[in-house]
């Protein structure tokens, strides 16, 4: 695996344009290779026929109508990789995932939160555990101290790959998410500790 | 659905105070600005730090009075010798988190330890019930044990406390109890 960061002055938060640097290149098992890269204007329809392809039930999870090219095209006029961080995965010149970190102000500038998407087709390949250390890293290399998801109860297979990243169990919240039909379902938090909790006293 | 919220925006309460005061919750108006804007010119920097957006800069409060918008975010304030001495908000939300709100609470310090954040609290839940809402959601510092004791009166369960959830202007780490009451029922439900 290949990667290049742009240098960054050590110790200091890496700006929008030294975050925009970032890349990392893998070939996948099918011998295509994986390029992940941070989103940019230039990706917007590449952005809209990702989520065009969503199933309606991968669009219930999402915070926003991601069926709606309109809001998709919105997120890419509104980039600013210093409030949100989405991560694209990129196979044959193809978005085939993208991977965020939400970064927070004031009181929570500390921690960021994780929400990632796959098309279907490229999943169960190692592309999103990919992108998820991809988003640790960039985590660490900002100075985040904690990272933050919240996933439905019944993904088991997403909760797991959270966790064999390191991320914990924080809390099960009952009844937290509601489906488009009115079901009301389970959702996990786990967080990822980036930096130890020292012993206070 | 609108008249629900047209109904809302008349929500009224008032209640005589033990100081012999007249106190009245109602949701804030575009008219409230320079009331707001007093409400929070007098937080303390310690109260400051508390909220998620610079409350102590007064073009931010303004827009949250110029974007008002009840359906999105519903403050009520509490109004005593007509001054805006507290504000308590319902945060909604959408999609997959339509049926739940979020909670927040500012009061001068001044006014405290009278009922009137029980008070208001208890208006923000009977709003959210008259929304249809499943259920409403609050974090709070585990420093400060009197505003959870508070929120644990009205019914709020402790979820679960974060640790190091928040940080303070100086970089320290404190912990965060999130806190959670059901205004449906799902149990017993198969």
């Amino acid at each position: 695996m290949t990667d290049v960061w742009a240098s960054s002055r050590r110790g200091l938060r890496p700006s929008g344009e030294q975050l925009a640097r970032y890349r990392k290149v893998k070939m996948l098992p099918s011998g295509s290779r994986l390029l992940l890269r941070p989103l940019a204007h230039e990706d917007k329809q590449g952005l809209v026929d990702l989520f065009a392809r969503a199933s309606k039930e991968d669009l219930e999870y999402f915070r926003d109508d991601a069926g709606d090219p309109v809001v998709v095209e919105s997120w890419v006029d509104n980039l600013n990789l210093e409030r949100v961080f989405p991560l694209v995965a990129v196979v044959d010149d193809k978005i085939v995932g993208d991977a965020t970190l939400h970064f927070r102000e004031r009181y929570h500038r500390h921690l960021a939160w994780v929400r990632i998407f796959l098309d279907r087709a490229y999943r169960r390949q190692g592309i999103g555990t990919l992108m998820l250390r991809s988003l640790i890293e960039i985590a660490r290399h900002v100075g985040l101290q904690q990272l933050y998801t919240e996933i439905v109860a019944n993904q088991g297979r997403a909760i797991k790959a959270f966790q064999d990243l390191g991320f914990q169990r924080e809390v099960t919240l009952s009844d937290y998410f509601i489906t488009s039909g009115g079901e009301t379902l389970d959702m996990v938090v786990l967080m990822l500790r980036l930096v130890e909790r020292s012993g206070k006293f | 659905m609108t008249d629900i919220w047209e109904k809302l925006a008349r929500y009224r309460k008032v209640k005589t105070l033990p100081s012999g005061a007249r106190l009245l919750l109602r949701p804030l108006t575009k008219e409230d600005k320079e009331g707001f804007i007093d409400l929070f010119a007098r937080a303390s920097e310690r109260d400051l730090e508390l909220f998620r957006s610079d409350a102590g800069d007064p073009a931010v409060v303004e827009s949250w009075v110029d974007g008002l918008n009840l359906e999105s975010v519903f403050p009520l304030v509490a109004i005593v010798d007509d001054r805006i001495v507290g504000d308590a908000t319902l945060h909604f939300g959408e999609h997959y988190r339509r049926h739940r709100a979020w909670v927040r609470i500012f009061l001068d310090h001044e006014y405290r330890r009278q009922g009137i954040g029980t008070l208001m609290l208890r208006s923000l839940i009977e709003i959210a019930r008259q929304a249809n809402l499943h259920q409403l959601y609050a974090e709070v510092l585990t420093t400060q044990p009197q505003v959870m004791k508070a929120f644990q009166d009205l019914g709020f369960r402790p979820e679960v406390t974060l640790n190091d959830y928040f940080m303070m202007d100086s970089g320290e780490t404190l912990d965060m109890t999130i806190l959670a009451l059901q205004l449906v029922d799902h149990s017993g439900e198969f």
